[in-house]
Formats: C-alpha cells, sequence, structure tokens
C-alpha cells in the first residue's frame, strides 16, 4: 500500500533577507561586542589598578600605624619622641588624601579584630586622634545608602559613642539597609539603646535582626536589660513578638498578666510565643484563658496549648481535653490532647502499672506471635491456603514494635493528609483509597462530596461507591458455598486478598508489603521500608528474533532454512554455534556486565 | 646579651607586621614567615630560639608546623600557637603535638611578650 507523503519543502520556505541588512547586523554585533570586551578590560585593569595602589598604601601606613600604638610616651627617650612628632606631621599630611583615609581607616578596622587589651583602646583613641570619626560622620550626610550604612559601622566598630545620637536617628529610614544598620549600632554603643530602638522603631523587624540584636545584647558587658514587658503594649506587632522573645531569653517572669492576655492577641505567631512565656514561666493562671481561645485557633497554636496544658494542667483540665479528643477533627491535635490526658493523669492512656520491662530478644519475639495472630481467622481449608499463597508471594514483612499502633482515631489518616496538599495529590490520595481505604476513608470521602473542587468532588463520589462496596463484601463475609457456582476462583482470590488487607488493619497491625508499596500513607512511616529490586538491565535476558521470516523464499530453499531446527532465541544449531565460538555470548550478571 | 631569635608565622600580613614592630621593640630579632613551605623552608637553615604560629595558614597549618618541629627535626623550641578558632579540638591538638602555649585572637601584644619570656625562662631553667 502506498503511504501519502507530504512534501515538507511546500511548507518551509526560507525569508527574503536583504544582504546588506546582514552586513549592518554584522557589524553592528561584532561592535557591540568589541565594546563590551572593551569595558570589561576597562573595569578589570581599573580594579587592579585600585588594588595595587591601596596595598601600596596599606605598606606605607602600616609601619605608621604600629608606631603609634606603641609609642609610650613616658618610656619613650629625646629622639623618639622627635621621630614620633615627625610620623605624626608625616601622617596628617597623608590623611588629606581621602584615598589615604579610607585605606587607613580598614587598618585600623583589621587590627580590632586581631588585637585585644591596651592596644585595642589605644587603637579607638588612635582613630580619633587622626579625626577619622570626622570622615565617617561625613559619610551619615551622604545620599549613598552605601557611604551612610559604611560611616556608621565604622562608628560602631570603634565605638564612637558621642555620635550616638546622629546614628539612632536613622532606625526609621525608608532604605532597609541603613535602617538594620542604624538599629545594630544603636544598640551596641549604648545600653539605653534598646530601649530607645524598642520605643521608637516603626518597621518590621526580621528574624534576622532579631538575631543580630541579641547576639550583640548578649556580647555587650555589664549590660542590665530593662524589664522588657513594658513594650508588650506596642502598636508594632513585632515589637511585641521581639519583647516576648527577649523575655524568655532573659528571663523575666514580670509581665504575667500582658503575657496572658496575649493570648488572645490576632496575630498567631505572637500568640504561639506567649503561649511559649507562659508554659516557660509555668502561669498555671492562663489555664482557663487557654482553654477559652483554644477552639479559635490554628493547628500549631492549638498544640502549643495542649503542650502547656500538658506542663502544668490539673485534673479539672481532663474534661476539657476529653471534649478536645472527642470534637477535634485533626489528627494531630486530637493525639496531643490524649497525650496532654496522659502526661496529667499518668496511666490514663497508656498503662503504667505493673508493667514488665522485656529484654530486646522477648520483644523480637512479641513480633513473631503477633503475626501468628493476627492470621488466626475462622477461615476454610481452601481460604487457608491461598491466604499463604498471598502471603508467601507478597512478602508480608511485620515492621518493629513501634510500628504497631492502637486505632485511637476514629477519623481517616487521609483526612489530616489531606488539607496540606495540593489538588494532584488529593486526587491520587482518593484513588488510593479504593485499594486500601475501609470505613474511615468511606466517612470521609462523604464530607469531600461537598468540597469546593469540582474534580475532587467527582472523584470521591466514584470512589466512595467502589469502596462502599467493597468494605459491605468484607462486613458480610464471603460466603463460598452460595457464590460457588458463580463465582470464579480469582474472584474469590481478589476478594480474599482484600479480606487479608482488612483483616491486618483490624487487627491493628501495621503491614507494610515489600514489592507493593501503593499508599502515600506509607510515605509518612519512620520505619525503614525495604525498597523494591530496582530494574536490572544486566538480567534482562535477549532474545534474538527468529531469522526465517526475514528470509525471501527463494533462499530459504536454498541454503536450506526449511531444514532449519528452531532452537533457543530463534538461532540454528550452526548459528548459536558459531556465535558461541566466536562472539562468547555473555551467560552470567557478571560476564554481561564485562561485556 | 645576644637577642633572641623568633620566628613569626602568621599569613595576616597587617598582624604580622604590627606584632613584628612590637616584638622587634621587646628585644626580639623576628623572621616572618607568611605560609606553611617558608616556614619550612626557614627551619632547614636556621633554628629559632622561639616559634609563635598562627593555625589557619597557607600549605600547612601551624599544628603541622608543631608536629613537623617535634617529630622531623626533633627540636626542643618553645611553640606558642595563635588561633582564632580557639575551640577545645584545636587546643588540645596543639598540646598533644607538643604546642607550650596558646592563645586565642584578638591577641594582646604585651600578653604575648609576657608568655614569650615565661616559655624562654622555662627552657633556661
Amino acid at each position: 500500500m502506498k503511504l501519502p507523503t507530504l512534501n515538507i519543502y511546500s511548507l518551509v520556505k526560507a525569508p527574503l533577507i536583504h544582504q546588506d541588512l546582514i552586513w549592518d547586523l554584522t557589524f553592528l554585533f561584532g561592535g557591540l561586542s568589541v565594546v563590551y570586551f572593551s569595558c570589561i578590560f576597562y573595569y578589570k585593569s581599573k580594579l587592579k589598578k585600585h588594588n595595587v595602589d591601596k596595598a601600596k598604601r596599606k605598606k606605607e601606613l602600616t609601619p605608621l600605624v604600629s608606631e603609634f600604638l606603641f609609642y609610650n610616651e613616658k618610656e619613650g627617650s629625646l629622639p623618639e619622641k622627635n621621630s614620633y612628632i615627625n610620623k605624626k606631621i608625616e601622617i596628617r599630611e597623608l590623611l588629606k588624601n581621602h584615598k589615604n583615609k579610607a585605606v587607613l581607616t580598614e587598618i585600623l578596622l583589621d587590627l580590632k579584630i586581631d588585637v585585644s587589651g591596651e592596644t585595642r583602646l589605644v587603637l579607638f583613641k588612635l582613630y580619633r586622634d587622626l579625626h577619622l570619626d570626622e570622615y565617617a560622620f561625613e559619610c551619615l550626610h551622604s545620599f549613598k545608602w552605601v557611604k551612610v550604612a559604611r560611616g556608621m559601622f565604622q562608628l560602631t566598630q570603634m565605638q564612637a559613642t558621642e555620635y550616638y545620637g546622629f546614628i539612632s536617628k536613622f532606625i526609621n529610614d525608608r532604605r532597609p539597609v541603613v535602617r538594620e544598620q542604624a538599629e545594630i549600632s544603636t544598640v551596641t554603643l549604648l545600653h539605653e539603646g534598646i530601649s530607645y530602638f524598642l520605643d521608637n522603631t516603626k518597621y518590621k523587624i526580621s528574624e534576622w535582626q532579631q538575631l543580630k540584636i541579641l547576639e550583640v545584647l548578649t556580647n555587650l558587658e555589664n549590660f542590665d536589660p530593662p524589664r522588657f514587658y513594658k513594650w508588650l503594649t506596642s502598636k508594632n506587632k513585632y515589637v511585641v513578638l521581639f519583647s516576648l522573645r527577649l523575655i524568655k531569653h532573659y528571663d523575666q517572669n514580670d509581665g504575667e498578666k500582658s503575657i496572658i492576655t496575649l493570648v488572645k492577641h490576632k496575630d498567631a505567631q505572637i500568640k504561639k510565643e506567649a503561649i511559649h512565656c507562659i508554659k516557660k514561666f509555668n502561669f498555671t493562671n492562663s489555664r482557663k484563658q487557654l482553654k477559652a481561645v483554644f477552639w479559635k485557633n490554628k493547628v500549631d497554636v492549638k498544640i502549643a496549648i495542649l503542650d502547656t496544658l500538658a506542663e502544668f494542667g490539673f485534673e479539672e483540665d481532663i474534661a476539657f481535653l476529653e471534649t478536645v479528643e472527642n470534637k477535634e477533627s485533626n489528627f494531630l491535635v486530637k493525639s496531643k490532647a490524649i497525650s496532654s490526658i496522659n502526661s496529667i493523669l499518668p496511666g490514663t492512656v497508656v498503662p503504667t502499672e505493673n508493667i514488665e520491662v522485656l529484654t530486646p530478644e522477648e520483644n523480637s519475639s512479641i513480633k513473631v506471635n503477633i503475626k501468628e495472630e493476627t492470621l488466626k481467622v475462622d477461615l476454610t481449608e481452601e481460604e487457608e491456603e491461598i491466604i499463604e499463597h498471598i502471603l508467601t508471594e507478597r512478602e508480608v514483612g511485620i515492621i518493629d514494635d513501634n510500628s504497631i499502633q492502637t486505632k485511637g482515631s476514629k477519623s481517616s489518616v487521609f483526612e489530616s493528609l489531606f488539607n496540606f496538599c495540593d489538588l494532584e495529590t488529593k486526587l491520587f490520595m482518593i484513588d488510593q483509597m479504593v485499594e486500601i481505604g475501609s470505613k474511615k476513608e468511606a466517612l470521609f470521602l462523604q464530607t469531600l462530596i461537598d468540597h469546593g473542587n469540582k474534580a475532587v468532588r467527582k472523584r470521591a463520589l466514584q470512589v466512595k461507591l467502589q469502596l462502599e462496596k467493597s468494605v459491605d463484601l468484607l462486613e458480610n463475609g464471603i460466603d463460598y458455598e452460595q457464590n460457588e457456582t458463580t463465582a470464579k476462583k480469582e474472584d474469590v482470590e481478589v476478594k480474599i486478598v482484600e479480606n487479608v488487607n482488612v483483616l491486618l488493619r483490624d487487627n491493628e497491625i501495621q503491614v507494610i508489603h515489600n514489592t507493593q508499596l501503593k499508599s502515600l500513607e506509607f510515605c509518612f512511616l519512620k520505619e525503614e521500608v525495604v525498597v523494591p529490586k530496582p530494574f536490572d538491565i544486566l538480567e534482562v535476558e535477549f532474545h534474538m528474533d527468529t531469522l526465517k521470516p526475514f528470509i525471501s523464499k527463494e533462499r530459504q530453499e536454498t541454503e536450506g532454512f526449511n531444514n532449519v531446527v528452531e532452537a533457543n532465541g530463534g538461532l540454528t544449531k550452526d548459528e548459536r554455534n558459531f556465535f558461541n565460538k566466536y562472539l562468547e555470548f555473555p551467560n552470567s550478571s557478571k560476564d554481561k556486565f564485562n561485556g | 646579651m645576644s637577642t633572641i631569635k623568633l620566628l613569626l608565622a602568621e599569613d595576616d600580613e597587617l598582624l604580622a607586621s604590627l606584632l613584628n614592630f612590637r616584638l622587634k621593640k621587646g628585644g626580639f630579632d623576628v623572621a616572618i614567615c607568611t605560609d606553611g613551605k617558608k616556614i619550612k623552608e626557614y627551619l632547614k637553615d636556621n633554628t629559632p630560639d622561639i616559634i609563635v604560629s598562627d593555625i589557619m595558614m597557607p600549605y600547612f597549618s601551624g599544628l603541622e608546623i608543631t608536629d613537623y618541629v617535634r617529630n622531623t627535626l626533633k627540636l626542643d623550641i618553645p611553640i606558642i600557637i595563635l588561633s582564632s578558632a580557639g575551640n577545645e579540638e584545636n587546643i588540645l591538638n596543639a598540646f598533644k603535638l607538643g604546642a607550650n602555649d596558646f592563645l586565642s585572637k584578638p591577641v594582646s601584644p604585651a600578653e604575648l611578650i609576657l608568655r614569650l619570656k615565661k616559655e624562654l625562662t622555662n627552657k633556661v631553667i
């Protein structure tokens, strides 16, 4: 049969471009590249020149700095004094040049890091003596944010406290770099700086900035921190948050009422921080407040509240915790409530009395017993045979004791996961419920029928119907005698496979099918899962198709292909011998690997 | 009194220059080496009375130099280690390899001179 052909050349046609235009473009781009590389070369050489010049100036100025730092007026002899005075004149001359000022400042800043003790104090004095502080102060008036920030940094490093007033004005600067440097400088230069900063700042204080300020405060010598509860009334929520953190850091428990009130704050982060403070300082009076605000909060705040109640709750709080356990739909919150009950009244949930401590050997024997007991059900011989066959095939492995979970939760495991995933994953999870779902999943799917997304609604309905069918089947049992005439053996096998799965689940055992990981739930297991054997190219058996169909009838007759005895892989005996002799086909995996 | 020969192994030229000035003023004859290779070369031809070495240096660290002096050259010269990373591990390693003293950066030049004098006195005793 002749296939229709498509003349591709009729579709593709090169546009006509004037040759002059191509030349023009070539010259244009050539010229641009020349300019580009010239600029790179120019700036690179300029930078190199600048570095060389800087190194030269450093070499010139460093001995002078050393001389000034270690000059002792009392010990110095007359020639030394004269030399010192001459060098002072010399350096003042040099400092008339702005470049020298910058280099000298850099030298002093570098040395400040490396030296300590009296030498450092002399260094600060020298900085002022050479009027480098005035040079830095001039930078504060620059319109370039880099210069302003650099000026503030230099003055802070050299502990020029007399400039505190000028620097602190920048804490509400609209340029973030300048503002952040001003905040650090204000806090560093004077001990009162932190109070001024918290009083006046109007901008957001980033987490990173909070950490830096905290570090500065920690390194301040003889720092007496102010009572930070005073700033809990600030209009800037970041000040409130930072104050709470500082309260926690400095263990200031004098703001009990304010902290408890902040549990009702609109911002979840402040609420959480306040709850952490309550927990740390054991403000037991807050229990009523915590319980009152509980239901309005998000999951993380709810967990923080339950955690706090677990820390200092009383028996009166058990009723509230039980309500949470029954009413709360989120699995994590529910679990936390149960855990809190157990913390307040040990032995309520997890038994603690008359419990023997088991040795590791005994623990491992329990594992085996559980496996045996799980499979003890009233089944016919035929069913037992099939189950055994399936279990052997699937290599069902029971993971260690940690995986044995109590089925305290009445809601589906998918429910808590469902809220945190995207649409695609949600649909995937719904699909998974057909295979591993039970009654709980059916109930959960019922709630999804009213979901905002159409795709989710549709899929949930389909899966729910399928799931209900299979759950009914499992609950009513499988009557072989009734179905014997109608159901095929294969169908029975499938049903029993499902039955086994549900059986294992209902016996509160979590099973991992080594070779058939299907559910997303398994992704959230802590235990190590045996990964199915990956595809190994070396294990693939290659077969050559028989040559016969590709050889013409005439050739088959002349060359005796009619007498060909088809052997393994479609080769004749002679061909196979030939290949084995000369080509050495690899037989084992090792041979294949070695080529 | 003859001058004391001191080897200052420090890759930071600025600090080396500053310490050099102070040590010379304190009566030491200072030789500066800015990397591990130069130190080894210097030690092949010269034997200083005392070594002050930074830990972090190009080619060979201060700890390696200490090991080289103690185990290869078999010299009993007092060695003072300087380091900005004054963590416990570094300090212990320095002493294990045979360093006599350890100073954390930022360093006080006055303190360094006192420690040098102390080490030299101990050596004489």
